[in-house]
């Protein structure tokens, strides 16, 4: 009956995890406790089930669902069969875009992307993929969480991710979404659903601001305060029966104060040379979000967060096909490709993973004059960097693009890869909760070693 | 479940297992049409009518046609097929291209020998391949004989007396004795009593989530600390100050919400709001504090809608108006049922049903029996002894009632789309529309017809539309004619409009027992299950479920049965997490196979059948009154320990179970908050009206939106208890949301208390923090010609609820000197005496010593 701590109780009775840093240097303080031992925190490094492929991933999402048809996926005939009817009673729709080979490997991108395209030899696709809905919300929500059933919340990937591996740089935060949905389950996306909030995301604007990190004295006099705090809190760490996680609380403030200074520096692309502001397009308003998210996320990837997300959203396009797809990729294909280009430039590439796409794709066929309807059957995303083959290509959807026929990937299999790749094995990575031990994977999910370098 | 009802289970599950497939007699028939089926049908939807019209797609109308149930259902123009009579059938009708508005497919129409294959597969019954029964369905299976006998949870409750202990003089109750004899035997005894004031502010925050004010410490103190019958006396009467406090309702309603996974919004794939949601949760608080019987309690929230009202004149009841009020009241009760996350943008009806009945059966079974009932949704519970088929005996039970959140499902869906008003419950004070209403009703009805019209036209005749760029602009004008007119009979129709509504539930119109689903799948029909309750557990004397009532009625009979072997303990079980910091039974959500077993089984039974009768040993009338336990509990020689540790007591039991000592504990997120507004001078207790999200309309809300941004303002300024917060889902106000606000999609026995640096970045630099501070510190400072050790130790007593000791008083005067000093150097500062003290004040309110009670 009597059983020690559980790992889950430990998670959340000791600190967040960060290491016990001299606080004498930082805050003048000469009345420490001797050293204690200490359990490691629920944020601490943890080691991964398999070797580490990809030390740190970051998701770049097309929210609304991209035109896979006119952008990655040259289909010739479909473009020999515009207009004609299709299996299904639907019209077969080319795209009007004009598709070229790139690179070495012959890879067709559509003019489009053409900045992104120069990296087509890096990247790794999957071109077998399917979900389970086609509507926005719940492919949004199962893109991230695993599962299409938005009534029962579960933990995000980003989530499972910390939760399994911990935080690399102790003084920042492990998982990171600049502008995320506000809608199509929100918070959902980047939450932690049953799991303890210190997984979840930490959500950042378009415009790098987190809600409290700005000091709200100055610093020096913030200084003072926390200080007082930390004696407090040391009195009553002293004394007898203190509650276990002063410590924490302790170590929480030493975390947020580095964070605030440290953040804002990371987030702050002022500090970036303007030769690389102009490679990514940075610049104001809306038309540079994109831009100044890929900045943030290579910054923030660099100094160690383990999962970056970045949204572009507006692709949903049923009608005005056309315009909106030259206008949304515009506003995503130079910084595509300046963040490719960056990571590789810092020989950050090798040890980071660039996912790329949508909840599900568009269809080959019209959808009134100048449109397309989704299509969860058969779409792309693309893989670059850490782990994967490079210049590769994995699955294939039918001579139209309308379905899967060989390759084929549901979510949950797309998340025992990206697990796997990062070290973790989708079938061990479980959390109890309501009885049961749940995956990020469910009861499902296949690795797909076959992508792997 | 009764002997006879498993009789007839399995009777019922005979021809379906056997099945027609596998039969004798009339098999070559039906193989014959599945055969034409397969070869004929299939193709033919396939080929012309998935594109737009299957799971895979958008489903164009809400109607699938690859699957029967869809056919069956239909889409927004009600069911596509009536087999045997296609004649009568929609989807005859649209391919013939008879039907006056839907010709299918559109461009292509099918040839007439597909036309008449089609119309021999419906006049010949519409034969569509079931899916395959797990063999184990409804079969009985021994390792859940074996559970039913021996998993502690099913076992009848029982009465044990306390046990003999060593020392005599210690215990205060059996409840003591029981405690201390299981410690007596590890050779451990508990640590030392609290002092008085540790002990008046643990007391205060767990019965009313309030911190005491500095005249009540002091009260106490003086007393608190005195020979043991003088204390004991004055620590009840503090005690049942609190008991009686309307701050009671507001902190231990919070405890039931957050198992009823009170929200304001659907969450989920598209957020909702729930205007009329705040009646709920006052009913709750309201119940808490008149201590409602436990029992009576469930029976509302289950079937108050179904519960029998006194008679007029007859004995219990009052005016008409009492009796208006008590079924308002009952009404409102039902809102548990239909307050959670719900998934609107769900295309296909059948699923939105089937999804918001397992979220009823999650919600009632996990909070109120601590099982996870729905498990058993997709295959029989791994674990517990719960088949599916007790599933789906339940499922019928809500099946047959309507989840009225106002709220109807449609995918894509914009503006008020999704409000349903149909399935909103009026309260006595409503009535409908009046004349000149009604004529405005007519009206709008007309002009919305002809506004759909012209709509349609645009959209269809190509010829008068042509494609190009005025199109669309075109038909943005015309769409938004629609809805404006759409949104204004909506107005004029709302009960919201007309009086008070509330959400809820009542039986539908259509009564009976439900299918099987296999492997949980909405569209997959298995046999039909009697509804019933589960059969982990026999109660005798179980009632009935009517033929013609949904049979929520002896659902919540069953649940409140004194023989039900879970619902006292799991209550009982509940309060003494909530004052112990730990369960009897650790997981206090699970008391299945998988959860934690009873650190003193017969302590909790002997507290279960307390919790009934009353007085232990007085067996009489069910009492079910949660503020008497609360208070024997606190009264306990145990609540009372202090929570210092010793190494023997750590080496022999570190996480307490032996309850030696009392467990320190994080002080909630509400309480955080109110403590500060309370220490601030700025909590206003009274209970707001209504809620801030009570004027929202029913249409999507984005956490961008300026309503979002307007509701996040309300939640920032509010000085009102936290419990009264705008609570939509996904929207959690900041300052809940730092300190573990329970997840609010999910039943929630048990919060979690994480300690990370976002707490301390919300201490440092959020503007209510700052602004409670300065608050504080002019209260401090206000009193005239006082020292400042005195403004001291008046920060410590609003903060900390103690006196300053002499060490901390000097430490803050220089604080406040140095601190003053330094901010005359900065410019932004603006008034440095009240900075330093604004900041010695917040360092009170982000001490770790304030966010805990031990």
């Amino acid at each position: 009956m009597l059983q020690p701590l559980t790992r889950r109780q430990a998670l959340k009775t000791t600190a967040a995890g960060f290491g016990y840093l001299a606080l004498a240097g930082m805050l003048g303080a000469q009345q420490q406790r001797a050293a204690t031992v200490r359990e490691p925190g629920p944020l601490a490094p943890r080691a991964p089930h398999f070797p580490v492929k990809a030390k740190r991933i970051i998701f770049c999402f097309m929210e609304g669902a991209m035109s896979q048809m006119d952008t990655f996926e040259y289909k010739p005939y479909l473009q020999n069969h515009d207009g004609q009817v299709a299996t299904g009673g639907a019209i077969l729709t080319a795209s009007k875009f004009r598709f070229a080979r790139h690179g070495h490997t012959g890879t067709w991108v559509s003019n489009l992307l053409p900045n992104f395209a120069r990296h087509a030899d890096k990247f790794c696709f999957l071109r077998g993929l399917h979900t389970d809905t086609p509507a926005h919300p719940q492919a949004v929500i199962q893109l991230h969480t695993g599962t299409a059933i938005a009534q029962f919340t579960r933990p995000s990937m980003g989530a499972w991710l910390l939760y399994g591996l911990g935080t690399e740089n102790q003084d920042l935060p492990g998982y990171i979404t600049i502008n995320p949905s506000p809608n199509f389950g929100g918070a959902i996306n980047f939450g932690t659903a049953f799991m303890p909030a210190h997984f979840q995301g930490t959500r950042v604007s378009d415009t790098g601001v987190i809600p409290n990190l700005r000091p709200s004295t100055p610093m020096s006099l913030q200084r003072r305060q926390l200080e007082l705090i930390q004696e407090m809190n040391r009195d009553l760490a002293r004394s007898p029966g203190a509650p276990n996680a002063v410590e924490g609380v302790i170590q929480s403030y030493e975390l947020a104060f580095r964070m605030q200074d440290r953040v804002p520096e990371l987030l702050n692309l002022a500090r970036e040379p303007q030769a690389v502001l102009d490679m990514y397009g940075v610049q104001d308003g809306p038309q540079g979000s994109f831009a100044r998210q890929c900045l943030m996320a290579r910054r923030l990837s660099e100094a160690g967060v383990r999962f970056v997300e970045i949204t572009q959203s507006g692709w949903d396009h049923h009608n005005n096909l056309h315009n909106g797809l030259i206008s949304q990729s515009s506003k995503i294909d130079r910084p595509m490709a300046a963040l490719l280009t960056d990571l590789e430039q810092r020989g950050l590439l090798d040890e980071t993973l660039v996912l790329f796409g949508s909840e599900f794709g568009r269809m080959p066929t019209a959808q009134g004059p100048d449109g397309r309807d989704h299509n969860i059957t058969g779409y792309p995303m693309i893989l670059v960097g850490a782990g994967v083959k490079a210049g590769y290509s994995y699955g294939a959807t039918d001579e139209i693009g309308r379905h899967a026929i060989a390759g084929r990937m549901h979510m949950n299999d797309l998340h025992a890869t990206l697990l796997s790749l990062m070290g973790l094995d989708h079938e061990q990575l479980t959390y109890r909760y309501a009885g049961r031990d749940f995956r990020l994977t469910d009861v499902a999910g296949r690795v797909v070693t076959e992508i792997m370098d | 479940m009764s002997k006879s009802l498993r009789v007839l289970l399995s009777l019922s599950l005979v021809p379906f297992l056997t099945g027609p497939v596998n039969a004798q007699s009339a098999s070559s028939k039906e193989e014959a049409k599945l055969d034409f089926f397969e070869r004929k049908i299939r193709p033919l939807l396939a080929n012309h009518c998935y594109n737009c019209h299957s799971a895979d797609t958008n489903s164009r109308a809400g109607l699938r046609v690859d699957d029967r149930n869809g056919l069956l259902t239909g889409g927004g123009r009600g069911p596509a097929i009536v087999p045997g009579h296609p004649e009568k059938s929609l989807l005859i009708q649209a391919v013939k291209r008879t039907h006056k508005k839907v010709q299918m497919p559109p461009k292509k129409p099918l040839s007439s020998r597909e036309i008449a294959d089609l119309t021999q597969w419906i006049k010949d019954g519409a034969a569509w391949p079931g899916p395959r029964v797990p063999k184990s369905l409804g079969r009985p299976n021994p390792e859940y004989e074996k559970l039913r006998k021996q998993h502690w949870a099913f076992q009848p409750l029982r009465i044990v007396p306390a046990p003999a202990v060593k020392d005599k003089a210690w215990s205060r109750d059996d409840i003591d004795r029981f405690l201390l004899a299981k410690l007596e035997s590890k050779g451990l005894n508990p640590v030392g009593d609290a002092d008085a004031a540790t002990l008046i502010r643990r007391v205060t925050f767990d019965l009313t989530g309030l911190p005491p004010t500095p005249a009540e410490v002091a009260s106490f103190v003086k007393d608190g600390n005195a020979p043991n019958a003088k204390r004991q006396a004055a620590f009840a009467k503090v005690v049942d100050r609190l008991l009686a406090s309307p701050a009671f309702g507001e902190r231990w309603g919070r405890h039931w919400l957050d198992l009823a996974r009170y929200g304001e919004s659907t969450g989920s794939a598209r957020n909702l709001p729930y205007p009329h949601a705040w009646r709920y949760r006052d009913y709750v608080i309201d119940a808490f504090n008149r201590d409602k019987p436990y029992d009576q309690f469930i029976r509302e929230q289950i079937a108050g809608d179904l519960l029998p009202l006194p008679s007029p004149g007859g004995r219990g009841a009052g005016a008409e108006g009492e009796l208006q009020r008590l079924k308002d009241e009952r009404l409102i009760a039902t809102g548990f049922l239909a307050l959670g996350v719900r998934d609107v943008n769900q295309r296909f009806k059948v699923r939105f049903v089937m999804d918001n009945i397992d979220e009823q059966i999650d919600a009632f079974t996990r909070s109120m029996l601590a099982l996870t009932v729905s498990c058993a949704r997709c295959h029989d519970h791994k674990f517990d002894p719960i088949p599916t088929t007790d599933y789906y005996a339940l499922a019928g039970i809500f099946h047959s009632s309507d989840l009225c959140a106002g709220l109807r499902n449609k995918m894509g869906g914009g503006g008020l789309d999704y409000y349903d008003t149909s399935l909103l419950l009026r309260l006595s004070a409503s009535s409908g529309p009046d004349a000149k209403t009604a004529k405005r009703i007519e009206q709008a009805k007309a002009a919305l017809k002809q506004a759909r019209f012209e709509l349609l036209e645009l959209a269809e005749n190509l010829d008068k539309n042509p494609p190009g760029p005025a199109r669309e602009k075109k038909l943005k004008v015309a769409r938004a004619k629609v809805n404006k007119i759409q949104n204004e009979m909506i107005a004029l129709n709302d009960p919201a409009n007309h009086g008070q509504i509330c959400y809820g539930v009542r039986d539908a119109k259509i009564i009976g027992d439900t299918e099987v689903r296999i492997r949980g799948e909405a569209e997959k029909i298995g046999p039909v299950v009697p509804r019933g309750f589960l059969s982990a557990f026999d109660i005798p004397g179980t009632p009935k479920i009517p033929a013609k009532q949904s049979g929520r009625l002896e659902l919540a009979q069953w649940l409140t049965s004194p023989k039900n072997p879970l619902t006292a303990r799991v209550m009982a079980n509940r309060i003494w997490h909530h004052l112990f910091g730990r369960g009897l039974v650790g997981s206090v959500d699970n008391f299945g196979v998988t959860g934690d077993k009873p650190s003193h089984p017969e302590l909790l039974d002997y507290l279960a059948l307390s919790f009934m009768r009353g007085e232990p040993g007085a067996p009489g009338p069910g009492e079910w009154s949660v503020k008497k336990l609360v208070r024997r509990l606190v009264l306990t020689r145990a609540y009372q320990l202090g929570s210092e540790t010793t190494e023997a007591h750590l080496k022999a039991d570190p996480a307490n179970y032996l309850v030696w000592r009392h467990n320190p504990a994080r002080l909630s997120a509400e309480e955080i908050r109110d403590a500060m507004l309370a220490a601030s001078g700025k909590l206003d207790r009274a209970r707001p009206k209504g809620s801030p999200a009570m004027h929202l309309k029913v249409i999507e809300l984005t956490n961008v939106s300026p309503l979002a941004k307007k509701l996040e303002e309300a939640a920032n300024t509010s000085v009102h208890r936290s419990i009264y917060l705008p609570l939509l889902r996904t929207l959690t106000p900041r300052s809940l949301e730092v300190f573990d606000f329970a997840e609010q999609g999910l039943v929630v026995g048990s919060r979690d208390a994480t300690t990370v640096a976002t707490q301390a970045l919300y201490l440092l630099n959020d503007p209510f923090v700052r602004q409670q501070s300065q608050a504080l510190a002019q209260r401090v400072l206000a009193g005239k010609g006082q020292s400042d050790a005195r403004r001291i130790t008046l920060a410590y007593a609003l903060t900390l609820s103690r006196p300053a000791t002499a060490k901390e008083i000097e430490r803050a005067t220089s604080y406040i000197a140095d601190y003053e000093n330094a901010a005359r150097e900065e410019k932004s500062v603006q008034s440095p005496r009240l900075a330093a003290w604004s900041s010695f004040c917040q360092a009170l309110l982000a001490s770790a010593e304030f966010r805990y009670i031990r």
